[in-house]
């Protein structure tokens, strides 16, 4: 069953990423799956695709781990759709992802770019 | 969020998130431009595997292996039903080797290590004196000393032993007693049931004269415990008031043997005389009991008393001899008993540790004989995608369900057998009162069955792993060579069981042989046709020794007269069922060199009434009487004090006697303690020159039955006094078989777990055997089909199963000879390397295995060809 294995390989590579992905989503107000899905798209220009059998199983630890919520609402458009919003505890985990990440691109701009580093 | 046991909610709210999830991306696409149907179907695509999608969300919520753990147990049942023959098979094992173990375990507990029954029994010591190397308990004075000045002790009591006539209820008893101090109940931490204890006052001559009684004392006597205060009985003559009455489980001191008279029914005021306090060392009557200082160790204690007695020998230095070499030490209440019956309760719990171990093989051994027949679904399942972890945790639910089943049974079996056996009369001399289950042994039969159930569970998969799903898919089922690691691994295991047999078969052989060698020991006299009587002149009724001996010499006249008995005798201890230690000094040698000999003081005629044999000089005659002090020791004191030959004539000094005692006569020697204990020097002295109360008459019928002589002695004893106390009537066998109740029980426990563990590896070593027939039967087939001889078929399968039964036979043995040292204490005239316990169990087994392999080797014998081969 090979689909079954690269699922799995994929939702190990993003995970770190695809959370402070959802939860920066967040951030701008609640929204539902396949709203933070398609926003994350648009932001990216296109480039991530976010697969829905990541973005799932994502949300649902999310709300796990108590960094967001879930209601049942209506839309807009007059449908029916779980929101995910953040929490204050979420707020303070992306606030702590981001400050991971930036330190990991500096710390890979640094391998990548030794020159710019200590002379 | 929803609660874990509200899965299907969520499940719900997925499917609602998902189908919510699909409307959108399909309304998106039909806003673009698309039309319905193909909106949707897009959008159904980009979504991707809905089933997969779902499957990792699940994941994310946690806690899927309780899911998994349901599913695994449900299937575990499911299967059990398909199987009802096998699983009816693997629980029953496991049920009776857990209910049998953890049955006899708790008996055998409670036979050996009864609880005793006082509050925070831990902290209760007993202190004892080592007087000349010979353990005592202390003289009152000293008790008195031990108790103000010791200082660990929260509190401590004093108490005696005595046996009281009670007359005045309904015919005159002979009931035991206890003189208790006022600290007793106190320090044990049990108040009575109703009324109250002793006052310190008590504790001396002149205090109150009253009486706290046993729950069956009040009930037998008075009704009911409440109407039994404020009643007055009389005690050897005198009368005591009834202030209390103990609860029923209040047993105190504990019966330290099984065969011991019934448990005190009465405890009395100290009630210390002058007399008895100004003798320091003449005798050591009262036991010391103390309750220590909560976070007081053993080694403080002991200190603490060693000291108190150190000041005894500093200050009175003209009582504590420096050459007695006295010193005090503590030992936990019941030790004494205890490091007595350990050996075999380590020997029965081992045998227990062994029965439960060759079930559980035995159910292993199933198990993988199922996982071999099983072997193709476990590949069709791994080639499907199931994972090794998630088939792993499937077979282990499914063999736990099994072994957890068999386990609960069996603890409910077990609660059967020891509530039934409680009610057995056989085990009544055995075992105590009100026995349960025991809490840890049950525990432990649980727990034991949860692993076996996870170890078998395994065991399979191992071999499973090793080939691989292609390799096990491949295999059609015809091939003869078929699950070889399997059958290694079965073979293995019936070696194991075999080995585990054999030992406990020599370990009963060593038994059985033991308890020959017991009863095949000449006790030095000769019980049958012996009736004894048992009763007791008080000094109450009897204040002068010459009317005493006068009573005593009418009723052996008139128990003389009764038709069928040939010869009456008069003695105050009965071999086997009391004794008594004196110590004495030889005359002519050093004054403070003091030896230690049983005693028993008896009439002229006891010897041949018992046929205890008179090697040198005479008996006592009635002329004795008075002269002076004569006495007849045994052979082993004559030969132990007057190697030469020449002991009679020789004299020793005993108690205040100012006259020693003349050596008349020299007897057989005679167990008087026990039979497997070698006989210990022996003084007898004569009866009528005793002041010992205690009388028991030895009737040596001619041929009546000894229970009709019984009563009718009884009868002749009243009406030479009617207030005389018979307390006892038995038959001199049934003290001797008493006697021997404790190894009896033993040795048949322990032949019992040999026969359960020789049965269990048969039928383990028969499952093999009949499962490779099964297996190869297309191959024996062709080869009888080519002209192979039956015969040879079926020597061939006897043979591998006699060759398993003889790997473990060696096994066994070698374990055997490295182990049998550790039971030496049990064993009585056998060596633990007994070349004939060996050969028994050695034939023993083989034979077993020689039944087991049979019935497989007919089988192979009589495979038709023509079906072997057209079968598949």
């Amino acid at each position: 069953m090979p689909p079954r294995e690269k699922y799995q390989n994929r939702i190990e590579l993003l995970q770190g990423t695809l959370d402070m992905l959802i939860l920066q989503t967040l951030q701008w107000g609640p929204q539902h799956g396949y709203g933070i899905g398609n926003a994350i798209r648009a932001n990216s220009g296109e480039l991530l695709q976010v697969e829905t059998g990541s973005l799932y199983p994502a949300l649902h630890r999310l709300e796990r781990q108590g960094w967001v919520k879930s209601d049942w609402k209506q839309t807009e458009a007059g449908q029916r759709a779980k929101i995910y919003r953040l929490t204050p505890a979420g707020r303070k985990q992306l606030l702590s992802e981001r400050d991971r990440w930036s330190q990991l691109v500096g710390a890979i701009s640094g391998v990548l770019n030794p020159s710019k580093g200590e002379a | 969020m929803f609660p874990w046991w509200r899965r299907d909610q969520r499940e719900r709210d997925l499917d609602e998130e998902l189908s919510s999830h699909l409307d959108m991306a399909a309304r998106n696409h039909e806003e673009r431009g698309e039309e319905h149907g193909s909106a949707r179907s897009h959008a159904r695509r980009e979504l991707g595997n809905l089933g997969l999608i779902k499957e990792a969300t699940r994941v994310s919520w946690g806690g899927i292996w309780r899911e998994r753990i349901l599913q695994d147990l449900r299937y575990a049942l499911r299967s059990m039903r398909r199987n009802p023959g096998f699983s009816a098979v693997a629980v029953s094992t496991m049920m009776l080797g857990i209910g049998s173990t953890t049955a006899v375990f708790s008996l055998v507990k409670a036979a050996l290590f009864s609880p005793e029954p006082y509050r925070d029994p831990g902290r209760l010591l007993v202190l004892k004196q080592i007087v000349l190397g010979d353990r005592v308990n202390t003289s009152a004075a000293e008790f008195l000393d031990f108790q103000r000045r010791s200082r660990v002790f929260e509190d401590a009591a004093g108490y005696e032993s005595e046996e009281f006539d009670l007359t005045g209820t309904r015919e005159p008893e002979r009931v035991s007693g206890v003189r208790v101090t006022s600290s007793l109940f106190r320090t044990l931490g049990v108040a009575p049931l109703a009324g109250h204890g002793f006052s310190a006052a008590q504790d001396f001559a002149g205090g109150a004269r009253e009486a706290v009684v046993s729950e069956a004392f009040a009930r037998t006597y008075f009704g009911n415990p409440q109407s039994a205060i404020g009643r007055t009985i009389r005690l050897n003559e005198r009368g005591y008031q009834i202030t209390g009455v103990m609860p029923a489980a209040f047993v105190f001191p504990a019966s330290k043997k099984s065969n011991e008279q019934p448990p005190p029914s009465l405890w009395l005021p100290m009630a210390f005389s002058k007399d008895e306090l100004g003798d320091r060392a003449a005798s050591y009557d009262i036991s010391f009991i103390g309750r220590l200082k909560r976070g007081v160790s053993l080694a403080d204690a002991q200190r603490d008393v060693m000291r108190v007695s150190r000041e005894f020998q500093r200050e009175m230095p003209e009582v504590y001899r420096g050459d007695w070499n006295t010193r005090a030490f503590v030992e936990p209440l019941g030790a004494e008993v205890a490091a007595r019956r350990k050996p075999a309760l380590i020997l029965l719990s081992a045998g227990v540790a062994l029965v439960l171990l060759i079930a559980c093989v035995n159910l292993c051994n199933l198990l993988l004989a199922r996982a071999g027949a099983r072997e193709r679904e476990m590949a069709a399942r791994t080639a499907l995608g199931a994972s090794a972890g998630r088939l792993a945790v499937q077979a282990i639910v499914e063999t736990v369900t099994l072994t957890v089943a068999g386990g609960l049974l069996g603890c409910s079996l077990a609660w059967t057998a020891v509530t039934a056996s409680t009610k057995l009369a056989a085990l009544e001399a055995i075992l105590p009162a009100n026995i349960t289950l025991d809490g840890k042994a049950l525990l432990f039969g649980l727990l034991l069955s949860l692993a076996t159930g996870m170890v078998c569970g395994l065991a399979p998969l191992s071999v499973a792993w090793q080939r691989g799903p292609g390799e096990s898919l491949k295999w059609s089922g015809r091939t003869a060579t078929a699950a070889r690691e399997s059958n290694r691994l079965r073979s293995m295991l019936v070696v194991f069981e075999a080995a585990l047999s054999v030992l406990l078969l020599i370990g009963s052989a060593l038994l059985i042989r033991s308890f020959v060698a017991v009863l095949a020991t000449p006790p030095g006299f000769d019980a049958h046709g012996v009736t004894i009587v048992r009763t007791s002149f008080n000094r109450q009724r009897y204040p002068e020794a010459q009317r005493r001996y006068a009573a005593q010499r009418e009723i052996v006249n008139r128990l003389q007269a009764i038709p069928g008995v040939a010869q009456v005798a008069l003695t105050t201890h009965l071999p086997l069922a009391d004794s008594r230690t004196i110590g004495f000094v030889v005359k002519g040698r050093d004054p403070n060199e003091y030896h230690w000999a049983d005693n028993a003081n008896v009439d002229g005629a006891y010897f041949s009434a018992l046929r205890i044999p008179l090697q040198q000089g005479r008996t006592f005659r009635e002329s004795d009487a008075n002269g002076l002090p004569v006495a007849i020791v045994n052979a082993t004191m004559a030969r132990q004090f007057w190697p030469a030959g020449d002991a009679v004539g020789k004299q020793f000094l005993w108690g205040g006697n100012s006259n020693p005692f003349t050596i008349i006569g020299v007897a057989g020697d005679v167990h008087l303690e026990a039979l497997d204990l070698t006989p210990k020097p022996t003084i007898y002295m004569d009866a009528y020159q005793s002041r010992q109360t205690d009388a028991v008459f030895v009737l040596r019928a001619s041929h009546t039955e000894a229970a009709k002589l019984g009563a009718e002695a009884r009868k002749l004893i009243w009406s030479v006094d009617p207030g005389l106390p018979v307390f006892e009537t038995a038959s001199m066998q049934s003290i001797v078989d008493r006697s021997l109740a404790a190894r009896r029980f033993t040795m048949f426990v322990l032949a019992a777990f040999a026969v359960l563990a020789l049965s269990l590896a048969a039928i383990g070593l028969y499952g093999v055997l009949a499962y490779m027939v099964v297996q190869r039967t297309r191959e024996l087939g062709v080869r009888l089909a080519l002209g192979a001889d039956p015969i040879s078929l079926l020597i061939a399968t006897v043979a591998g199963g006699m060759r398993l039964a003889g790997l473990g036979l060696v096994l066994g043995l070698g374990a055997a000879a490295l182990l049998v040292n550790g039971m030496s204490r049990l064993l009585f005239g056998v060596r633990p390397l007994d070349p004939a316990s060996f050969a028994a169990a050695t034939a023993v087994l083989l034979v077993a295995a020689l039944c087991a392999a049979a019935i497989p080797a007919l089988r192979a014998a009589h495979i038709d060809p023509i079906a072997a081969l057209r079968c598949e």
